[in-house]
């Protein structure tokens, strides 16, 4: 086999479109506004060939640290043998979306905020730890009033 | 002229004068303090009686309601689940040769650093995971009253400046755990029995139990109790092990 250690080597599925998404890209992607430190997920889109990430960085989720005019400066964790490298890129903004990873964090965060306020005004302390489920109670079963599984072996069915 | 010879008594050193007073007042001290601690012991040991009382009602109190509970199923046609275990006792059962690095992390996270240690477990679902992945080196189980009463009246040693002393009178207890209220080897034990607010504090001040072989021996260490074996979860049969091994 020839030399096939190119840039873009055995990208031929993961920098495609999908199936009826071929053609130009909708304007959201290029009206998006992003600041530093937001967590952005690298996603390449081979219709656009300018400011294409590596093939390594597909898929990656990082830090916003450099905004552009047409790209942003994004900080990606990459393990190199037993190292862990803080690997600084520039990727054009059609090859990067908004990442959801913080999104439940922040909404917790927003919870407890609320949840301190309102035990604040009632004079009381409120805790908002999170905690592993806890083992269970103790309860009654009413046969009348639940459905019963049965539970037996599955009939062997010859198939032909 | 008639001579007068006076009687002179010796002088006595100053410095034995100053002895004398020192000594006299330190067996004063010494006397006074005797007798406050006298005073306090025997106040103490009034607490230490109303307290393993009140226990000793409570955990009858929880066996009676147990009972009620399950007699109010019968008569009512339903069925009653009782509460999941809140505290488990893990037993280390097999050696450290040839353990995988997961296993072995979880083992030294649990203080399970040799054969036949064992340690109690506040159960979780973050707990119960971690014995997941080391239940092929563990036999584990819900202990009872008597089986916890028993470790830690025969094996129960405290840390202690990071040392593993033995556990031989109240005062230790009351010296290391008494700023949360724990001052006898009964407070320890209804901590453990009852998974207490202060479970972490008061289990982690106990160093892990060093167990003997089971009297009778093990069946199959490497095959899990549910096959025959040893290993794993054997619930409330614990305590026959525990027993064998105390």
């Amino acid at each position: 086999m020839p030399h096939s250690f190119g840039l873009r080597a055995r990208t031929r599925y993961l920098f495609s479109r999908g199936f009826r998404n071929h053609g130009l890209l909708q304007t959201t992607t290029f009206l998006r506004t992003f600041r530093l430190g937001d967590y952005v997920d690298i996603k390449a889109t081979g219709n656009v060939h300018k400011g294409m990430p590596h093939k390594f960085y597909h898929g990656r989720t990082g830090r916003v640290w450099n905004v552009t005019p047409r790209a942003v400066g994004v900080i990606i964790n990459k393990r190199v043998g037993p190292r862990i490298i803080a690997k600084k890129i520039h990727v054009r903004t059609e090859h990067v979306k908004p990442s959801n990873s913080m999104a439940a964090h922040l909404k917790r965060i927003q919870e407890n905020k609320k949840a301190v306020v309102e035990a604040k005004k009632a004079g009381k302390w409120v805790d908002v730890r999170r905690n592993p489920a806890a083992p269970k109670d103790g309860f009654f079963v009413n046969p009348r009033n639940t459905e019963f599984v049965e539970v037996k072996p599955v009939k062997y069915e010859l198939l032909l | 002229m008639s001579q007068k010879v006076a009687t002179k008594t010796a002088p006595v050193p100053e410095s034995i004068l100053k002895k004398r007073a020192t000594s006299q007042k330190k067996a004063v001290d010494v006397a006074k303090l005797g007798r406050a601690q006298q005073l306090r012991n025997s106040r103490l040991n009034s607490v230490y009686f109303k307290r393993a009382e009140k226990y000793v009602s409570e955990y009858h109190k929880t066996e009676r309601e147990a009972i009620r509970l399950n007699r109010i199923a019968k008569n009512s046609g339903t069925f009653y689940v009782p509460p999941a275990a809140k505290v488990a006792f893990v037993i280390r059962i097999r050696g450290i040769n040839g353990v995988s690095p997961k296993p072995r992390k979880v083992l030294k996270l649990l203080r399970l650093l040799q054969l036949n240690n064992g340690v109690f477990v506040k159960l979780n679902k973050a707990s119960i995971n971690m014995l997941k992945l080391v239940e092929p080196y563990v036999a584990y189980g819900f202990p009872n009253l008597k089986s916890i009463k028993e470790l830690i009246y025969k094996r129960g040693h405290l840390k202690i400046d990071g040392q593993r002393i033995p556990l031989t009178s109240n005062d230790m207890v009351e010296k290391q755990l008494g700023k949360f209220g724990i001052i006898c080897v009964e407070d320890i034990i209804h901590e453990i029995t009852t998974c207490g607010k202060h479970f972490k504090q008061v289990n982690n001040s106990l160093w892990p139990f060093k167990l003997n072989c089971p009297r009778g021996g093990f069946n199959m260490k490497k095959t899990p109790f549910l096959q025959g074996g040893d290993a794993g979860n054997r619930e409330h049969l614990i305590n026959n092990l525990i027993h064998r091994m105390n």
